[in-house]
């Protein structure tokens, strides 16, 4: 066959090969062992050697022109191919993801976390507590006389003569103390019960109570670390109060509110008691209140939750209706 | 308590608003919860006078009026006649709603213009009934002048503050009281009313006689007689007052002991002489089986022998410090009384109202201790003010039993460097002195420490930290400068219980799970819903004495009932799909400790869709595995690999179902942590819930106590490994642990991993026999497996499963 009949065809044939199989069949039908070219070029040997060296250039450019035109033809069928299956590969990623979706915190534990942190960064070590106690722990120790309204049926859960649901995370500070010795800068969080049954309330409910008992600490210190804390959690801008109250463990004693726009109208709200550790609390727990001295402070977790994320009921909180958790 | 501002000033000078007082109260003294201005109601109903009247035009019974309320004239259509040009009324400005709810506006009445409205004593809330309008008094009302509210001209503009008691600060629950205070805060005079007493007649100690047995319970007892006085209503001044702290008016003699007690802080009780014989009076604890009817009208009530009682040669007439007896009331036919005044302990008065469950104003002023030394004053002002107003004369003397002993303060030692080292201010000594003096406290000594002898009335400064405190609540806290601790540096182990905790909590959330908080409480009935009435759960489930209700009258024993409660109530309310843990204690009574035993445990609960809700789940997936998965990924953020064993019989907690559950094993000493199954059917038919409700509990305690895998690290094999498949048939009760752990014993550590990728059980499968596919991973340390050795171990591992567990393979 007429060479350049031969290139020509077998360009043409390149040139419409409609996928990657036909392509190989017409490089076969000319590139291949018994390829019309590949026979051409076996067949030089027999040339005579003057005219062998032009004939054997025009074949072997022949033979260039048609791979090089194969492989370009794979590389567009390929990139055709290509494009064709990744267009037929699109989906809808509007469709919902699937897998399940990160669940909720409980806003009480969210407020909780918050605060163990902002008090690790402030050197308070966390430690936890019994929730059954005794009266001796709950009130006794820390200086509440028998007589106390507190220590009333109405006011306290029983369990047995002497065996009370724990009113206040007070005890913990009494059991720390008297296992170890100073200095101490600790917090304890958890569940606290109070016999009340008025809906404003609820007979459980969460405390954070923590203290600093060294050999120096003072009643400005405990302002400036309280002071931090509730920056750190309603914010720099945050409106305070601090007033004088009344504890039976400690002395001076004072409370601190905030001021809280919203549902609240600019009202200022009490968000935490705290004080001088009593000498009374310090004695009883064998420390000598000459040597020693310290603050403490309690709030309720719950409260804060309900000031931070404005919810009005403390009822809610222990609903766990799923649709109010995942707002958390 | 609520303090009324015109009678505070009765004894300090104070200008100060009502808001700065509050405000300094609330700072430094005692909170006060509200501020209640008595004048806001007649708000906008000033002072005007009646220029000229003349008829309306188109209606006879109207008249015009022209008045002046100071700042112009107004013309005003009105309907009563019992005024005249001249008169001074009450004239409601438009714009103002009146007490009885009217809106007053501009308007047109029968085509005169009206600009107000002159009101009645109805109208203003005065009166319940009153005819035409009121007319006031002409000098009051040039005193106040035209335009002033008429809640002035009415002394109706008293402000109330509702303030909070502390209950160490007895001495503040009197007007005195917080005069006392606010003299101090606002560095102001405290101008004490003087008594002057009149006394005639026979002498008190001929008529009344007097005996207190219980000295100490009794520490002063006072009396005074008022012979041929008249009982009758009470001024208008002194209803108003009584009105304004709360107290309605009964008679002239009864309204004036209350009025000193609100006045003074003393409590004081008014006795008709005539029924008690030859005036006897005697402090006594009450015999048992006695009985008193009080004052209150109740039932009479039995005594018991620790209450302190008044009485009279043979019975009770009132019970000491809380309330009189009936019997011996001052009635509209009393002439003579005998007028009481006391000091009784505090605790005695607190546990004797508790007892009796009577709060009276009496018995809340010596719970918190009164004045002993006021005790005189209070008697004296009332006898003079139940003469001013009732008439009669005060017999010579009064009756003063005393017990010596009592109520000497010893004087408190103050070091004055501790303002700096336990407050953490500078003060000035005589800084200090002004401060402690401005309170009534006799300050003597000098630096380094002063001597604090504190006023009679205060009981609470017994400590050196009192006396800080008063130092430093007088210019408030908030003027404190804020420092930090200047601690001393201590190493912290962070909690671990702390850390495991968070860790499954962040785990579990990673998986969907929400945290629930539930109360600690349970009934008897969820108890027996979730089938734990015959368990030890239940015998050991800790009650309480005095719970809310039954259905929160145990610590529970168990998270299982709350969250099965709130599953069950979320999907109730539309909630499709509820994953939801919580993290607490479960409460066991122990019967050799006083003290429950208290657990943590992570109860995680999954209620399945309810439908199939999701477009691209498949819809036959076993719940069981969902949950397992997340077990032991949990389990492996603590870095424990947990297991989970068939359990069965008494091990399970009836509350699963008995087929699908397991026990959580975990560590080598396979320490049991746990359970994980289905709900049982029953439980999860009670509740309403999908019978696949899926759930584990995890015991924290003990997985706290297990040894967690230390993390070593080991080199990436250097040599490949192969894989091999094993198909088998086993019968169906041959467990796929059984399988697994063969296969790791006959693999002599050449196993490094296997996998089950096929279960089948139907058709092609033998009856009783399941078809299982395992893929083995092989590889060794130090060398490339050999076709031979593989084959060698598989061989070994076939006739193992074979011979032990009577495998047949396939291939």
């Amino acid at each position: 066959m007429d060479l350049s009949r031969l290139v020509d065809e077998a360009l043409r044939e390149i040139d419409t090969a409609v996928d990657e199989n036909a392509l190989i069949q017409v490089r076969a039908r000319v590139l291949g062992k018994q390829g019309a070219l590949s026979l051409q070029l076996r067949e030089l040997g027999t040339l005579a050697p003057e005219a062998r060296a032009a004939r054997g250039k025009d074949l072997n450019d022949a033979k260039m022109r048609i791979e090089a035109a194969a492989t370009a033809r794979l590389e567009a069928l390929r990139a055709t191919a290509s494009a064709t299956r990744l267009a037929s590969e699109r989906i809808d990623v509007s469709l919902p993801a699937c897998g399940p979706s990160l669940g909720h915190m409980h806003p009480v534990r969210r407020v909780e976390s918050e605060l163990i942190e902002i008090f690790a960064g402030l050197g308070f070590e966390w430690v936890d507590g019994r929730e059954v106690e005794t009266e001796h722990y709950n009130f006794d120790a820390l200086n509440i006389p028998a007589d106390h309204p507190a220590r009333e049926m109405q006011d306290t859960f029983f369990v047995r003569p002497g065996v009370v649901l724990r009113t206040h995370t007070s005890p913990v500070q009494v059991r720390t103390m008297e296992k170890r010795k100073p200095p101490l800068q600790v917090i304890t969080t958890g569940r606290v019960y109070r016999h009340d049954k008025d809906t404003s309330h609820s007979p459980m409910f969460h405390q954070l109570e923590g203290f600093l008992v060294d050999d120096r600490a003072t009643f400005v210190e405990l302002k400036g670390v309280l002071y931090a804390v509730l920056r750190s959690l309603f914010g720099q801008n945050v409106e305070m109060r601090f007033r004088k109250n009344f504890f039976p463990f400690t002395e001076p004693s004072g409370e601190i509110d905030i001021r809280r726009e919203g549902s609240w109208g600019g009202r200022w709200m009490e968000i935490l008691g705290c004080g001088m550790v009593h000498p009374n609390v310090l004695r009883n727990v064998g420390y000598d209140p000459d040597l020693c001295q310290g603050f403490a402070f309690g709030m309720g977790l719950d409260r804060i939750a309900m000031l931070k994320y404005g919810i009005d009921e403390i009822r809610v909180l222990f609903e766990n209706d799923q649709r109010v958790l995942e707002r958390f | 308590m609520r303090v009324s501002l015109h009678w505070l000033r009765e004894f300090v000078p104070i200008q100060a608003s009502a808001a700065e007082i509050a405000d300094r109260l609330t700072r430094c003294s005692l909170e006060v919860e509200e501020i209640e201005e008595l004048g806001r109601a007649l708000d906008g109903v000033v002072v005007a006078r009646l220029q000229s009247m003349q008829p309306h035009p188109n209606a006879d019974r109207l008249t015009l009026c022209a008045v002046e309320d100071g700042a112009g004239t107004r013309s005003i259509v009105c309907g009563a006649k019992n005024m005249q040009a001249g008169d001074y009324v009450a004239l409601a400005l438009p714009n103002t709603t009146l007490p009885n709810g009217a809106e007053i506006k501009k308007s047109k009445v029968r085509g005169e213009v009206s600009e107000g409205m002159l009101c009645s004593e109805s109208e203003l809330g005065l009166a319940t009934e009153s005819s035409g309008i009121l007319l006031l008094d002409a000098e009051c009302a040039r005193e106040v002048g035209l335009g002033a509210p008429v809640a002035r001209l009415l002394g109706r503009d008293d402000t109330l503050f509702h303030i909070d008691v502390l209950p160490d600060r007895g001495d503040c629950a009197s007007t005195l009281g917080i005069a006392r205070e606010i003299a101090a805060l606002f560095r102001l005079p405290l101008t004490p009313k003087s008594v002057e007493l009149q006394e005639s007649g026979s002498p008190t100690e001929n008529s009344v006689c007097v005996e207190v047995q219980d000295a100490e319970r009794c520490p002063r007892y006072m009396a005074r007689l008022i012979r041929g006085l008249r009982v009758s209503a009470s001024p208008e001044w002194l209803v108003r007052r009584l009105e304004s702290v709360g107290l309605r008016s009964i008679n002239n003699v009864v309204d004036v002991t209350n009025y000193v007690l609100w006045e003074l802080g003393q409590p004081l009780h008014a006795f008709d002489a005539a029924t008690i014989p030859q005036g006897k009076i005697v402090v006594r604890r009450a015999r048992s089986g006695e009985k008193i009817a009080l004052l209150d009208g109740g039932e009479p009530r039995a005594l018991t022998t620790e209450d302190l009682v008044i009485a009279d040669r043979e019975q009770p007439i009132a019970l000491a410090g809380i309330m009189g007896g009936a019997a011996t009331a001052v009635s509209s036919s009393t002439t003579d009384v005998i007028l009481e005044a006391a000091y009784f302990c505090d605790p005695t008065i607190r546990l004797s109202a508790r007892r009796h469950a009577i709060h009276s104003d009496s018995s809340y002023r010596f719970e918190r201790g009164v004045d002993l030394e006021g005790v005189a004053r209070a008697l004296d002002r009332a006898a003079a003010l139940i003469v001013e107003l009732a008439g009669g004369s005060i017999a010579p003397g009064a009756i003063d039993l005393r017990n010596f002993e009592y109520g000497r303060f010893a004087p408190v030692s103050l070091r004055v460097a501790r303002v700096k080292t336990l407050l953490g201010i500078d003060l000035e000594e005589c800084e200090i002195r002004r401060r402690l003096t401005s309170l009534g406290i006799e300050v003597s000594g000098a630096a380094p420490i002063l001597s604090a002898k504190s006023p009679t009335w205060r009981h609470d400064l017994v400590r050196e930290e009192d006396l800080l405190e008063e130092i430093l609540r007088l210019d408030g806290y908030d003027v404190l400068p804020e420092a930090l601790p200047r601690v001393q540096v201590v190493h912290r182990t962070p909690s671990p219980a702390r850390k495991q905790e968070q860790a499954l909590r962040e785990v579990l959330r990673a998986h969907g799970f929400s945290e629930a908080v539930n109360l600690a409480f349970v009934s008897d009935e969820d108890l027996h819903a979730v089938r734990l009435a015959d368990r030890p759960e239940r015998a050991r489930a800790v009650a309480l004495r005095n719970p809310i209700g039954a259905e929160l009258a145990l610590l529970r024993p168990t998270l299982l009932p709350a969250l099965l409660h709130a599953a069950s109530w979320n999907l109730r309310h539309g909630v499709t799909k509820l994953c939801q843990f919580e993290i607490g204690r479960i409460f066991l009574d122990r019967t050799d400790e006083a003290l429950p035993e208290e657990r943590r445990q992570l109860l995680a609960l999954r209620v399945p869709h309810a439908a199939k809700s999701f477009w691209n789940r498949p819809e036959a997936q076993v719940p069981f595995f969902e949950i397992k998965s997340l077990l032991l990924a949990a389990g492996a953020t603590l870095r424990h690999t947990l297991r989970i064993e068939a359990a069965e019989g008494e091990q399970v907690s009836p509350y699963l179902h008995p087929g699908i559950v397991g026990k959580i094993l975990c560590g080598s000493n396979a320490t049991s942590v746990g359970e994980i199954g289905v709900l049982h059917p029953e439980v999860a038919r009670h509740w309403e819930l999908s019978p696949e409700t899926v759930l584990f509990v995890l015991e924290l305690d003990p997985l706290l106590q297990a040894a967690p895998q230390a993390i070593r690290y080991e080199p990436a094999p250097k040599y490949p490994g192969v894989s091999r498949d094993l198909a088998m048939l086993v019968a169906l009760d041959v467990a796929a642990a059984q399988i697994e752990e063969r296969i790791w014993k006959a693999s002599g550590g050449r196993l490094v991993g296997l996998e089950l990728f096929d279960r089948y059980i139907g058709k092609g499968v033998p009856a009783g026999k399941q078809s299982l596919a395992y893929r083995i991973f092989l590889q060794a340390k130090d060398k490339t497996l050999t076709d031979q050795e593989v084959t060698r171990i598989v061989e070994k591992v076939k006739t193992v499963l074979s011979q032990e567990l009577g495998a047949e393979h396939r291939e």
